[in-house]
């Protein structure tokens, strides 16, 4: 396929879903019908996630280096790029899938909900979002696309705007997350006073003495304007990310949406912030030499922010009596672990945190969707009360039990293959390595963790009558199995995928050449009049 | 990278053929007291110095119990972590999250320095 096609089938998909995002409350007035507005967006998923596996086929079959798309044809640095390559390609497709997945899983468990047109509305904007950042070329048009995914999650988890809980939960987050994007705001402040551009590929030529046409030299101290920018920038995303101790808003707000919002906040929203973060401190700033001594910084940071939220995540999963919320205090325990990965600021690092990140996402999803379905059926979160329910529904149990087990890190699911994936990595490092025993002391509280939700959920005696509840409908069961499938797959084919998807995606994020040379070559053709 | 998965299959293996192995101890130790304990309903009732309580006075939920152990071990750690810190008050996130901020800029401009 011709590269210019490819790139305007990943520049597409989120046109698409905002597109669709505005089109959908229309369409709601003229027609009626709920299954409408259902098919709607489901119709609009579905074509995003094909649109995703072609994307992601083409970068990893034939092209090496990042396709650049100029919106409205204006060249970078002055316009805005999607710059896609194997790295944000691999996000796509699992925002996209999980996407996909939560719509599905949507049609049966918001049956009881008014308004879902809005709520449809909402989750293809939050897609939108989603792919707006991980796509972009541009810092400002992150911060755009940060904006875009931001409001639709604050929506979403206010969504059941009756419940008090849920309203709070909703208004701390979008206070906690507003100073996010604000401070991101002013990091972009300080990037365009020191460096004149605010296009990563020209933030990466600028670091390095080169510079894209138009923008010319850097105006400012590159050095100070790196410091300043990349410590805000850190602070800001650690904070959507949720890496402690910026993680507080995650275990309200994460529980207080309809759970296949939580399933996708938790899922891949704080990996969206997290991948940020790669791009930032892996491609543009990582072996620049005025960013040399700050990066380093950065690093140890992370590992040392690794082991905080490893270590308050699996703490305090124990305590919890919310389904949602132990489940929620999970993604802090896994965001620490990508956080030390990160951390490493190699190759295998790297592949260990993008491993996990993937796991983590298919494994997080599976769960709240799970306990999402038995919720469904029981009508409470209360583990008290959940006592036992599971019985009644097997196969909502059995993909709560693989999910749980996944993310616990149990061989040979995928979970355990990316925490060994870590381990190994920390080993190589020689004097980091003890804090291999972080990894073996928090995988183990996360198993008790995760194992009190089967425990509660399926072997305890009920405490009341659960005679009336059944098995999910398929339309929940579906999603469930072929996520717990993809659990045991990714586990048993590991190997094979970190050697053929994930390696080219971390080379991807340290190859900052192939990425600056994309747009140099995009500009160049364009004033050749190509 | 086969032979890892070899190992990591061998692992799964033996850690799903030991839990087979307590599963069916576990169930024969079920199968034994309910013989034992089989027509009385004594054990099933909540006791408090020899007094018998209705399971709603009891004030202890099964939660509790589960993990009674391991949070009596680490309750210093948890009234520190549980309710000085993750207060759930806004101000309170804002506060430490304020104070991350600031132990960033110190590092950073000891860094610049």
């Amino acid at each position: 396929m011709d590269s210019n096609v490819i790139a305007q089938v990943g520049a597409i998909q989120p046109f698409l879903a905002i597109a669709s995002a505005f089109v959908l409350p229309l369409l709601s007035l003229i027609v009626k019908r709920r299954t409408a507005w259902e098919s709607f967006a489901l119709t609009i998923a579905t074509i995003n996630f094909v649109l995703s596996i072609l994307l992601t086929y083409s970068l990893y079959t034939s092209s090496t280096q990042p396709l650049v798309y100029a919106f409205g044809a204006w060249p970078p640095p002055v316009g805005i790029v999607y710059e896609l390559d194997r790295a944000n390609a691999l996000m796509g497709l699992l925002i996209t899938g999980l996407v996909l997945a939560a719509t599905v899983f949507s049609l049966r468990y918001m049956e009881h909900d008014t308004g879902v047109q809005y709520y449809y509305t909402l989750l293809l904007g939050f897609e939108a979002g989603m792919l707006g950042c991980v796509y972009t070329g541009d810092a400002f048009n992150l911060f755009v696309m940060l904006e875009v995914m931001s409001v639709a999650a604050y929506g979403l988890v206010a969504f059941r705007r009756h419940v008090p809980e849920a309203v709070e939960a909703a208004v701390k987050y979008a206070i906690v997350g507003s100073v996010a994007t604000t401070v991101y705001f002013i990091a972009l402040v300080f990037a365009y006073g020191a460096f004149g551009t605010l296009n990563m590929a020209d933030l990466a030529l600028k670091l390095r003495g080169s510079t894209l046409p138009v923008t010319g030299l850097p105006p400012g101290n590159v050095f100070l304007g790196s410091a300043i920018f990349l410590a805000l920038t850190f602070w800001a995303f650690s904070l959507k990310a949720a890496i402690a101790p910026n993680h507080f808003w995650l275990p309200d707000a994460h529980p207080a949406a309809p759970s296949p919002i939580s399933a996708l906040l938790s899922g891949i929203m704080v990996k969206v912030a997290v991948f940020a973060l790669m791009r930032y401190l892996f491609t543009i700033f990582r072996g620049a030499p005025p960013a040399v001594p700050i990066v380093q910084v950065l690093d140890y940071a992370l590992i040392v922010l690794g082991v905080a939220s490893a270590t308050i995540g699996s703490a305090l999963t124990l305590l919890q009596r919310d389904i949602k919320r132990l489940i929620a205090y999970g993604t802090i325990l896994n965001i620490g672990y990508i956080a030390m990965g990160m951390g490493l600021g190699n190759q295998s690092g790297l592949t260990a945190a993008l491993f996990h990140l993937v796991n983590h996402a298919v494994g997080k999803a599976l769960l709240f969707m799970a306990a999402g379905a038995i919720i469904h059926a029981a009508g409470t979160r209360d583990f008290d009360e959940l006592a036992g329910v599971g019985k009644r529904m097997p196969l909502t149990s059995a993909a709560l039990l693989i999910g749980a087990l996944a993310l616990a890190g149990a061989p040979p699911l995928n979970g355990f293959m990316s925490k060994l994936w870590l381990f190994m990595a920390y080993l190589e490092t020689g004097w980091l390595a003890p804090l291999v025993v972080v990894i073996v002391v928090t995988s183990v509280l996360g198993l008790m963790g995760y194992m009190k939700v089967f425990y509660h959920v399926y072997t305890r005696q009920p405490v009341k009558d659960i005679s009336s509840i059944r098995e999910a409908p398929g339309s929940m069961v579906a999603p469930l199995l072929v996520l717990a499938g993809l659990c045991i797959l990714l586990g048993l084919i590991a190997p094979l995928f970190v050697d053929q998807v994930i390696s080219p995606a971390v080379s991807s994020l340290f190859d900052y050449q192939g990425y600056a040379s994309a747009a140099q070559s995009f500009v160049q053709a364009i004033f050749r009049g190509g | 990278m086969v032979p890892l998965l070899v190992s990591v299959l061998e692992a799964a293996f033996v850690m799903a053929l030991i839990l087979a192995i307590l599963l069916v101890a576990y169930g024969l130790a079920i199968r034994t007291t309910r013989t034992l304990t089989r027509g009385s309903e004594e054990k099933r009732r909540p006791f408090a110095c020899g007094e018998a309580l209705r399971p709603t006075e009891t004030g202890l939920p099964d939660a509790s119990m589960y993990w009674a152990v391991w949070r009596k071990l680490f309750r210093s750690f948890y009234n520190t972590i549980r309710d000085k810190v993750h207060t759930g008050i806004l101000s309170d996130w804002l506060f430490w999250m304020f104070i991350f901020l600031v132990i960033l800029a110190i590092v950073f401009v000891v860094v610049m320095a």
